[in-house]
């Protein structure tokens, strides 16, 4: 038993490969006994269970007339041909987009940005920097977030416009006018998530041997010039997978808008999450709800599959052209 | 978790011992059984203390039943009734309703038929509540508050602006009075322009005897010109800056209530709870109230807001003892201007009427007699369609174009255009 | 040169400027939800003062009071509780399935479960919850909150990414020893992942102490309410959105994390690296 004692240090090189292919075999005895399939398993009975049968089942649904109560009642196509004239669901759809375009890519520069200074030697006390920072995402999407901005926000005791007040701006109509709640809106998401996707960005450039920026110091470039030409390129799998993230996070947004501003004013911050809710918990519009959901689900694939398509198209472009 | 899932649950043995105890339950007389009957209501504030008010009364006369409340507010008590009607499970023996979302409610077949019990009340009742509380010739719940509208205003704001209460007759003389208000920096009436919930519309169609929806049920919102002329009235209102632009039922509403920055509420009668309770108490004795503004020099004086029915559930296994509690809280003359007197939400048990109650003075308008003018009122309120079984829907898509009216963002014909094409496509009315 | 140092100087100071500004922007929120948690309610929409004119702790107990605040820490904390324990203990097994074994379709397994992260929940969250109701009985009971999301992708690819480093010798030579797989993945596997463990373990403890559409959804029932459905049943209409108790709620269920983010950072920011970039 000698031989398998893993302390033993002093075994000759002779020994190692009869050893390894021993164990290897041991491995694949386990393997051949099913051992991963029964350890993965779960997951793939749970997520048929609670993912794709609700998948199927919705789409089963969509195609139907129910209100929770009774027997549902076929009705083909009329959910989605309904749907299709849904202005105020595509008016949410769209909701998502503007936001996404109000926050999104100043947050992304932001964790960049942010990212970059807590890697370089530049900035001390960089712990405490990143736990400031990251603070927020322990209270992302909650509902006591959401009451405590629309408190700092309320148009006259929030202490948002006494700031601005005392700064001399004029006080701002935060959730009062329907560009101003998407801003309020995409500041409040931006707290929650900048410290996160900072994190993600720092895990990205920690990954980066330092040797490549000080070359190009060394080539005399200036810190502008290596963070747009030498981090972010090498950065862009990082940046894309936030930005997708992002996508993802505003399409779903559901807590935020429903406690924030309840979707207004005038719809402006409604969204597709909101609609379906609305429509099955309100409304009881069962099916209607699903084909919603469907769509909804349509949409994002297709977003994260374009982005996905165009980032390694580019990819190739660039390797072509390298 | 009800009986049937239990039965489920613990399989055939318990099911034989449940029923063993269900004969022995029967075998020693009802009289067991009912005496811990419990009754689960549902309702949020002020209409939990308005019921809690005639409760004492009840316990004395029902020893046998207990009482149990639980507080929830309007919006979840829908959600959850729609969702226990799924299961067929989760309600309660009695729910409050909003007369709003009443039809949304008998549509669903969850609520218990009273036709019978409340047959002898059908006189005493007014009429326009039991339209709302029948389907097909069923009464499924039974009327409580109306919501007679009139206007309240601030004495001292009014005497500030040379304005004489009585001198608004017609909602031109609404908008007179509006323009010398203006002069000194206070709104007539408040009306957000963002926030917007479309009530205060609601309630102008309904004096019109107008709403979302003509008798058969079709959506009327964009072929009425005296419903566009109405939106377009409180257009030229925000237009003059004679609305003050704050959300209804947020903390600067409250505080613009309380400090005077607001002469008028065209609201319902049940508002004075809400006034005297926790919104304005100290502004006692400089309220007074007057008819609500007419559209024609001799129309409507009135509309109805909001207003409330009792509803049994199909599903409660107490249906008798259910029918004692709302027969004592609404049906008994004494208890509802009792119940009147203690929240000011105004009964619609015309028997209650004739209490002493109605003739004295009211310390918070000013020693005014209030209650027979709502009486006067309450008599008059026009048949109107503003609620439906697709209420909720047909006000939130309101709401959301009135919003975009009122920002200046499309014209009062394309909002009614809009809201009435996107009710029709999610109504499936024509 | 004297120059050059000097604008470097300028530079680093706006650097500060710029991170300080942020942060307290990151900060001033729970800030000011505290600070208004102590406020008497008029002190509020007076919003004269930045820190209470008279302190009161009156609003924590009208949360305690008025609402059914303890039970709901108490659905919270063990909801949470057993939901990061179930999920723990399934994604740390999937991840050692596909992180130390090679199987037929092993890849094309693990590209699915990745692929499962772009089904948002709210696409499934309409039959999702017609299942509970109706299928399986689960409205209003904790197992709707604990068990479907039990073994998710998430953690299973950062479980995963952990695993990797694990050297094969020490498994091997478990195997050797005899010990029985299950054993191996409970006595080995697991004590090695311990720091991975803590990391997801935050990340899901979290997740669930703030999730918010899935139990407004599955529980009706005020005594089966969760911290975040206590809150949010404090807003009006009808009667006034009481803040100041509202304020003081959030910072009730806020605090818990606060205290646990300060205590467990350094884990949680290293997990969350860890379960990015390698991707």
């Amino acid at each position: 038993m000698a031989v398998l004692d893993q302390s033993s240090d002093s075994m000759s090189p002779a020994v190692r490969p009869t050893r390894t292919a021993g164990r290897l075999s041991l491995r694949r005895r386990a393997t051949r006994a099913g051992w991963p399939l029964l350890f993965v398993a779960p997951f793939f009975v749970l997520f048929a269970l609670f993912s794709l049968y609700p998948l199927g089942f919705s789409l089963w649904l969509s195609f139907r007339d129910w209100s929770l109560n009774g027997p549902a009642r076929w009705i083909g196509l009329a959910n989605y041909r309904a749907l299709f004239h849904d202005s105020l669901f595509w008016q949410s759809m769209l909701n998502c987009a503007l936001l996404f375009l109000v926050y999104v890519p100043l947050m992304t520069l932001l964790a960049l940005v942010l990212a970059v200074l807590l890697n370089s030697r530049y900035v001390r006390l960089q712990g405490l920097w990143r736990t400031l920072l990251f603070l927020p995402y322990i209270m992302s999407g909650t509902v006591a977030a959401a009451f405590t901005f629309q408190l700092m926000l309320d148009r006259n005791a929030g202490y948002a416009n006494k700031f601005l007040g005392f700064l001399g701006v004029s006080p701002v109509p935060w959730l009062d006018s329907t560009w101003w709640a998407r801003i309020s809106l995409g500041l409040l998401v931006m707290w929650a998530w900048l410290g996160y996707n900072m994190l993600i960005m720092l895990a990205g450039l920690q990954a980066i041997p330092p040797e490549l920026a000080e070359a190009a110091r060394v080539d005399g470039a200036g810190p502008i010039r290596i963070f747009a030409r030498v981090t972010v390129p090498l950065l862009r799998p990082v940046i894309v997978f936030s930005v997708t993230l992002s996508i993802i996070g505003t399409f779903s947004l559901f807590t935020e808008p429903l406690l924030l501003t309840n979707g207004g004013p005038a719809n402006a911050t409604t969204t597709p999450v909101l609609q379906i809710w609305q429509n099955t918990f309100s409304f009881l519009r069962v099916g209607y709800s699903a084909a919603m959901s469907w769509i909804y689900f349509a949409v994002i694939v297709v977003l994260a599959l374009t982005q996905y398509v165009l980032v390694s198209r580019r990819d190739r472009y660039l390797e072509a052209r390298r | 978790m009800d009986g049937r899932h239990m039965l489920r649950r613990f399989g055939g043995r318990s099911a034989a011992a449940v029923a063993f105890v269900v004969a022995l339950v029967v075998a020693t007389g009802a009289g067991a059984a009912h005496r811990s009957t419990t009754l689960t209501i549902w309702c949020w504030t002020p209409t939990d203390d308005a019921l809690k008010s005639a409760d004492a009364g009840f316990t004395k006369a029902h020893p046998d039943i207990s009482l149990n409340y639980v507080q929830i507010k309007p919006a979840d008590v829908y959600q959850k009734l729609q969702l226990g009607a799924a299961a067929g499970s989760g309600f309660p023996d009695v729910s409050c309703l909003e007369d709003s979302h009443l039809a949304q409610f008998t549509k669903l077949g969850i609520l218990a038929d009273i036709t019978k019990q409340a047959a002898p009340y059908k006189k005493q009742i007014q009429a326009y509540k039991w339209t709302q509380e029948t389907v097909n010739g069923h009464i499924y719940a039974f009327p409580w508050d109306a919501g007679p509208m009139a206007l309240f205003y601030r004495r001292s704001v009014f005497k500030q602006a040379h304005i004489q209460p009585t001198s608004i007759h017609t909602w031109n003389d609404f908008y007179k009075a509006g323009l010398k208000l203006k002069k000194l920096g206070i709104p007539i009436w408040l009306q957000s322009k963002a926030q917007n919930d479309a009530r205060f519309f609601e309630d102008l169609l309904w004096q019109q005897g107008l709403g979302y929806v003509n008798a058969k049920g079709d959506v009327v919102l964009d072929k009425s010109p005296k419903i566009l002329s109405t939106l377009e009235f409180m257009g030229k209102m925000w237009n003059a800056g004679l609305f003050g632009d704050l959300a209804e039922w947020t903390d600067p509403w409250y505080k613009a209530i309380n400090d005077g920055k607001v002469a008028t509420l065209p609201m319902a009668a049940w508002m004075g709870t809400f006034l005297k309770s926790w919104l304005a108490p100290k502004t006692s004795g400089d309220w007074g109230v007057v008819p609500l503004p007419s559209w024609t020099p001799h129309g409507a004086q009135t509309a109805n807001d909001g207003g409330s029915s009792l509803a049994i559930m199909k599903s409660s296994s107490n249906a008798a003892a259910a029918w004692q509690y709302v027969q004592w809280h609404l049906g008994r003359a004494d208890v509802q201007a009792h119940t009147y007197q203690q929240t000011d939400l105004f009964p619609s048990l015309e028997s209650a009427w004739r209490s002493p109650y109605m003739r004295q003075p009211d310390p918070y308008y000013g020693g005014q007699k209030d209650r027979l003018l709502f009486e006067q009122l309450a008599r008059k309120i026009p048949v109107a369609h503003v609620y439906s079984s697709d209420y909720e829907q047909m006000d939130s898509l309101m709401s959301a174009e009135l919003q975009k009216y009122a920002l200046g963002k499309e014209t009062a014909q394309q909002a009614l255009k809009n809201a009435a094409n996107a009710i029709r496509s999610r109504t499936g009315r024509s | 040169m004297t120059f050059a140092v000097r604008r470097d100087h300028v530079a680093r100071i706006a650097v500060y400027l710029v991170l300080a500004a942020i942060s307290a922007f990151m900060v001033f929120p729970f800030v000011w939800m505290l600070v208004s948690s102590l406020k008497p309610f008029p002190e509020i929409f007076s919003g004269a003062h930045f820190l209470p004119e008279h302190w009161t702790l009156h609003n924590f107990a009208s949360f305690f009071h008025q609402t059914n605040a303890a039970r709901a820490l108490w659905n919270s904390f063990y909801i949470a509780t057993a939901t990061t324990a179930l999920s723990l203990f399934l994604c740390a097994l999937g991840g050692y399935g596909f992180a130390k074994f090679r199987f037929p379709g092993r890849t094309l397994l693990f590209a699915f479960v990745i692929a499962t992260l772009a089904v948002p929940f709210a696409a499934i969250v309409v039959p999702l919850f017609v299942m509970m109701r109706n299928t399986f009985h689960w409205v209003d009971t904790p197992w709707p909150l604990i068990v479907p999301s039990a073994a998710n992708a998430f953690g299973i690819f950062f479980m995963r990414q952990y695993m990797l480093s694990i050297p094969d010798e020490i498994l091997d030579a478990a195997r050797v020893d005899g010990a029985s797989e299950p054993r191996i993945f409970l006595r080995v596997v697991l004590p090695v992942c311990a720091p991975a463990l803590i990391s997801l373990g935050i990340i899901v403890f979290i997740a669930s102490w703030n999730g918010f559409l899935w139990p407004l959804v599955v529980l009706p029932s005020p005594q089966h309410w969760t911290l975040p459905l206590v809150l949010r049943s404090l807003q009006g209409p009808p009667g006034r959105t009481p803040y100041d108790v509202l304020m003081a709620g959030s910072v009730v269920s806020t605090l818990p994390l606060v205290i646990g983010f300060l205590v467990f950072q350094r884990r949680l920011v290293s997990g969350i690296m860890a379960g990015t970039v390698k991707g």
